[in-house]
């Protein structure tokens, strides 16, 4: 095994070309005025610059959290731009056809091809590079049903009763310091409506990409789901190679009514830097929804990229016997760090929560899980499940268990459990005995190790997650 | 094709093998028995190129010394090991497993690999013989199998995979009566002119069903006793203290 | 560290300034102090102690007196009991000789020394009380400065001491809000064997008065020496308790601490276990007990700094009433060490739906070859054994009772010797009785 580690090559990042494509920015820094300036680029109305306004001036109040189990170098919040877009080469485009090429390019290369998604997949993709959403798809086909799923500013635009009643009623815009900052300058994001009844039919899906230099992305992503509707939506995301940090602080709202599902999963697979640490982005997430009366919120993520992991994607479980979940796999290698996991706060009476969180270090990695179950006075009969299991992949990396159960209420029943291990040296050599190579028997156990948290994933991105589970090892195996 | 000369082994301060010698000729089923601590499983071990075990001496397949190689290069050079207790692997599909051993056993031979539909064929037509339910093949790999679900799913693999040489480690131990039949017809169903099996039992019955060629007793870390099928009943009846009293004094 | 908080910064003046220490310890632990202040809520350590009703307590607190006024053999029998080996009794801290039985009892032991803290220093012995360390937090750091003397336990290289050593602590703050830093000092040389049981028992208070408990227990088991050591919290309803067991653990040595906490306000129980030798063992369990107003802390710390150390931390809650119990157990285990076997488990029955209760098993792992795993678990009574129980004839209440005493075996089956196990389960059994009483009919 040792020998096999000691061969550690640095891990080859697929996506991390840059395309040549003419970029806006506003000027570099943040201040009141660069705030204005984004919200006077996007047209927005009044009460939406009133409300990044007040977010900015309660974001220079705040200090950055300590708390996290991540290092890294101070991050300067006024050396970065907060706006960057691609240059439009004349009017805005009506069709797909109209899309930059150069840009349709760079969602080839990644293997988002939104010319054939639109036509094979039958995945509804919006697709959004640095600042600015560039092209969705399957838009009529939606809104036959009635199902609005657009670009964040479109949707200001077109349906600012929608986010006006929505917006940061989920995540505050005082939630946290990375949420101020992202509800002052956030660009663009995508938005997703579902109507009352409606089974949203297709996956919806949202592809990042930061493409610019020296700028951070913050997209907004806001989902309402009406009484008894149902939709299941994905994000990916990459970056290109780059030496310096860049900061990406998103912050995601679902709102499911009465009744409503939403499903929700991400594939993370921003540029994580090199082997000796250098580059990446710096991925601080604020995610959260909230589920009303037989509600039920799914979480499922496989976070591989990014230098810095920040994210805690939870669930307010207010209504009565709504249910949240949480799947993770994190993976990280080389000099990695990710500090993930989740919070379930049980409001309502028989709320079920569900955990299970898969971490891997690898390298010189250290990954966290930090989890908060908060059952209150009111949640009578609540029910959480945890289930948290870390695997070390060489004696230089980290895995640590954090939890935090906390319950205010005899009629709970709240179990978790964790183990942190190394992989088997058993198991390993049973495939090895039945003539599977070494790397193949890790990529195999761990790919197995995670297999509850990929079944949760549609079946297109599971496959997807494990051949980039795959890719990850590889720098780490052999 | 199997030949195993002067094979010490041990671990820390502790030898186990001290010397053992055995020639395995082709197509043969050869018996090792022997107490408890005797040394029949670290044989095992050693053999599929356990870690963990100062080993020297030589044991050769078909020419080439396998203590040399990585585990899984013996495996591709034919050498199968039907473990004591198999590992459970969770999360891992049956199927998938399989497929990819033995796709990669085949690549190592030259041979084509095998479709997922051709393989589904292929599994399906050996579990028959094995008396096993399809549905093994989408269940992770021994994960909550009963112990003889796992001796039998060994047993599918040893079929599946086609040895030259097969190292069968208490196969028969914590079976019923039933699985005990299943397993043995099975494994005595595999036996070719062409494919050798080693078999370390510490009781003979299911020598009753595999009749071995050869039955060897080890004790102490050597092999003591070479005799015919014959010898296990002796032992059987009289234990391996007379046995090893008579050829060691 | 956490600053020192502007409100806070004259009370930690106001406690350095009344404090006598003149050692050098002493003085790390005024420097400290006076540059890091207490520790807050905010501090991930104390995030489920009460903190703030610690410092508003001591706000108006004065030192302890030390006199043994009215304090009769009888009076510690009653409260703590006599388990038949030596017994070192300290009043607020210092040590009663005329309440203690050292030179009878533990004279004809070779190889034993107890006493006060003169006796540390007559034996000039190396070990806990020597050193650079720093205090761990601003109440360790007070310890340091303002305790008077120690109970003192050494036991020589090579003995073996069977009798049940008992160190009792009686607290008697009169009509004030006393405060005292009692010191324990355990140290069991290369290839000896103890047993050391610490009792924290206190006078009930009067209308004014109360306690408040600051004390420090440091331990050394030196290397294939073996300890045994249990503490008892079973102080009046007033008292406020900062405990903290500070240990270091050599090559091959064993450790079985239990604690146990059934009385006091708030009880906060720190153990810091230190396996710095290789292959040494730390076996931690106990119970806490929460009921009427009462906090119980728990933050049990195992830090596996060598290779093939085995380490077991299995605390009971039970929390009834309005009362509140809190584990966090944190493992550590350190770069460059191999062998690692840790467990976690953190069993919790809610007994009311007024009772919170609050359980961090933390793994905080910094190498591969370990094997790590805890467990916690939170609810109600077994309604399905107590309905089997009742079919059987046996009345409601007794039922629930017998169900609960059963949840606080695995922890009480940790005492010995019988005596001493028997004399906390009948506190558990009453503390419990009321809560279990008042517990609604399943609907």
């Amino acid at each position: 095994m040792s020998e096999v580690i000691d061969e550690l090559v640095e891990r080859e990042y697929a996506f991390g070309f840059h395309s040549d494509i003419e970029t806006e920015y506003v000027p570099k820094g943040l201040s009141e005025e660069v705030v204005r300036l984004i919200s006077a680029k996007k047209e927005e109305p009044e009460w939406l610059l009133e409300w990044r306004l007040a977010a900015f001036r309660h974001f220079m109040t705040m200090t950055e959290p300590t708390w996290g189990n991540v290092h890294h170098a101070p991050i300067d919040y006024q050396d970065m731009y907060y706006w960057a877009a691609p240059k439009p080469k004349g009017p805005a485009p009506k069709s797909l056809d109209e899309v930059d090429p150069e840009i349709r390019a760079t969602f080839d290369k990644l293997g988002i091809s939104l010319a054939e998604q639109e036509r094979l997949s039958g995945v509804a993709v919006d697709a959004i590079i640095d600042s600015v959403s560039v092209a969705t798809t399957f838009k009529a086909k939606l809104a036959e049903v009635g199902v609005i799923f657009c670009s964040f500013s479109e949707a200001v635009r077109e349906h600012p009763e929608l986010v006006r009643a929505h917006l940061g009623t989920v995540v505050p815009p005082r939630d946290n310091f990375f949420a101020a900052l992202n509800s002052a300058v956030f660009s663009d994001g995508s938005f997703c409506y579902i109507p009352a009844g409606v089974a949203c039919p297709m996956e919806l899906s949202t592809y990042f990409r930061i493409n610019a230099k020296e700028s951070g992305q913050f997209e907004r992503t806001l989902i309402v789901a009406e009484e008894g509707s149902t939709v299941s939506y994905l994000e990916g995301c990459t970056a290109p190679m780059r030496d310096e940090n860049q900061l990406h602080a998103a912050v995601v709202e679902l709102i499911a009514k009465d009744d409503a599902s939403i499903k929700y999963s991400t594939v993370q697979n921003w540029y994580p830097g090199d082997a000796e640490g250098k580059g990446g982005i710096y991925n601080f997430v604020t995610k959260r929804g909230r589920a009303g009366a037989r509600a039920k919120i799914s979480w499922t993520q496989v976070e591989t990229g990014s230098a810095i992991t920040w994210k805690y994607p939870s669930v307010i479980l207010q209504g009565d016997d709504s249910v949240g979940e949480f799947y993770s796999v994190a993976v990280s290698t080389n000099l990695q760090q990710a500090d993930t996991g989740t919070k379930m706060i049980h409001i309502g009476r028989n709320t079920s929560s569900t955990i299970v969180s898969k971490g891997i270090s690898a390298g010189r990695a250290q990954n966290t899980y930090r989890g908060q179950v908060k059952v209150l006075r009111s949640a009578v009969g609540a029910r959480n499940h945890t289930r948290c299991d870390s695997l070390l992949i060489g004696s230089e990396c980290g895995a640590h268990t954090f939890p935090y159960v906390e319950v205010k209420n005899d009629s709970a029943a709240v179990e978790h459990e964790a183990s942190t291990s190394k992989i088997s040296e058993d198991q390993l050599f049973y495939c090895r005995q039945r003539g599977l190579t070494e790397e193949d028997a890790t990529s195999m156990i761990v790919n197995g190790f995670c297999r509850e948290v990929f079944d949760e994933l549609p079946m297109e991105y599971a496959v997807e997650a494990q051949a980039l589970m795959r890719l990850s090892l590889e720098g780490a195996v052999g | 094709m199997l030949s195993i000369r002067n094979l010490t082994a041990s671990v820390g301060d502790k030898q186990i093998l001290k010397g053992l010698d055995l020639e395995l000729p082709a197509g043969e089923v050869h018996a090792i028995m022997g107490p408890n601590g005797a040394g029949k499983s670290t044989l095992s071990n050693v053999l599929a190129g356990r870690d963990g075990y100062e080993v020297s001496g030589s044991a050769t397949l078909d020419g080439v010394d396998l203590l040399e190689l990585e585990p899984e290069q013996r495996a591709a050079k034919g050498l199968f090991l039907a473990f004591q207790y198999p590992v459970e692997i969770p999360g891992v599909g049956n199927m998938y497993f399989l497929r990819t051993a033995l796709n990669a056993v085949r690549r190592e031979r030259g041979e084509a690999e095998v479709s997922a539909v051709d393989f589904l064929k292929l599994a399906r037509e050996h579990m028959a013989r094995l008396e096993m339910d399809p549905a093994f093949l989408s269940r992770s790999v021994n994960e909550g199998f009963s112990g003889g679900e796992k001796k039998r799913n060994e047993i599918l693999q040893m079929s599946l995979l086609e040895p030259r040489l097969a190292v069968l480690d208490e196969t028969d131990s914590g079976l019923d009566i039933d699985a005990l039949r299943v397993v043995a017809t099975g494994v005595d169903g595999l036996r070719n002119p062409n494919r050798s099996m080693l078999i370390i039992t510490h009781y003979p019955r299911l020598l009753e069903y595999v009749k071995p060629d050869k039955v060897h007793v080890l004790t102490d870390g050597r092999i003591t006793r070479t005799g015919d099928h014959s010898l296990a009943h002796e032992l059987e009846e009289q234990g391996y203290t007379p046995a090893t009293a008579g050829t060691a004094s | 560290m956490s600053a020192v908080a502007t409100s806070d910064a004259d009370l930690v003046e106001r406690l350095i300034a009344g404090a006598t220490g003149t050692t050098p310890r002493a003085e790390r632990g005024r420097a400290w102090l006076a540059a890091n202040g207490l520790p807050t809520e905010r501090d991930e350590a104390w995030r489920y102690t009460p903190v703030r009703d610690i410092t508003a307590a001591l706000a108006t607190a004065v030192a302890a007196g030390t006199e043994a006024t009215g304090v009769t053999r009888d009076l510690v029998d009653e409260l703590a009991g006599d388990l038949g080996g030596p017994r070192l009794v300290l009043i607020n801290g210092a040590l009663a000789p005329e309440l203690s039985d050292l030179t009878d009892r533990g004279a004809g032991l070779a190889g034993l020394w107890v006493g006060g803290g003169d006796e540390l220093r007559a034996r000039g012995s190396g070990g806990p009380y020597t050193g650079t360390a720093e205090p761990a937090d601003g109440f360790q750091a007070l310890n340091w400065v303002a305790g008077v003397d120690a109970a003192v336990v050494l036991i020589e290289a090579g003995n073996a001491i069977d009798a049940p050593i008992h160190v009792v602590h009686l607290a008697t703050p009169g009509q004030m809000v006393a405060l005292s830093h009692p010191r324990t000092v355990i140290k069991v040389g290369a290839g000896g064997r103890a047993q050391v049981v610490e009792s924290f028992v206190g006078i009930d208070a009067t209308a004014d008065g109360r306690a408040i408990t600051n004390s420090s227990t440091r331990i050394v088991v030196d290397d294939d020496a073996e300890l045994t050591y249990q503490r008892v919290l079973n102080e009046p309803d007033t008292t406020l308790h900062i405990g903290r067991v500070g240990v270091v653990q050599r090559t091959r040595s064993q450790l079985h601490a239990t604690a146990v906490a059934t009385g006091g306000a708030v009880v906060r129980t720190a153990v810091h276990v230190n396996l710095t030798g290789e292959r040494a063992r730390a076996d931690l369990g106990g119970l806490y007990l929460p009921t009427g107003h009462q906090r119980h802390d728990n933050v049990i710390t195992v830090d596996h700094s060598a290779s093939y150390c085995e380490s077991n931390q299995n605390f009971t809650g039970i929390v009834g009433d309005h009362g509140r119990g809190s584990f966090s157990g944190h493992v550590i285990v350190r770069p460059g060490t191999v062998g690692t076997d840790a467990n976690q488990s953190n069993p919790n029955l809610v007994l009311a739906s007024t009772a919170q209760a609050d359980t961090r098993p933390w793994l905080e792992i910094f190498a591969d070859d370990v094997k790590c795993a805890h467990g916690a678990t939170v609810g109600r009574l077994d309604e399905e054994a107590a309905f089997y129980l009742r079919s059987r004839g046996i009345p409601a209440a007794q039922a629930r009772a017998m169900l609960v005493a059963a949840f606080a075996s695995t922890a009480l089956d940790r005492l010995s010797p019988d005596t001493l196990r028997e004399r906390v389960a009948s506190v558990v059994e009453v503390r419990t009785a009321d809560t279990t009483a008042n517990l609604e009919t399943p609907s």
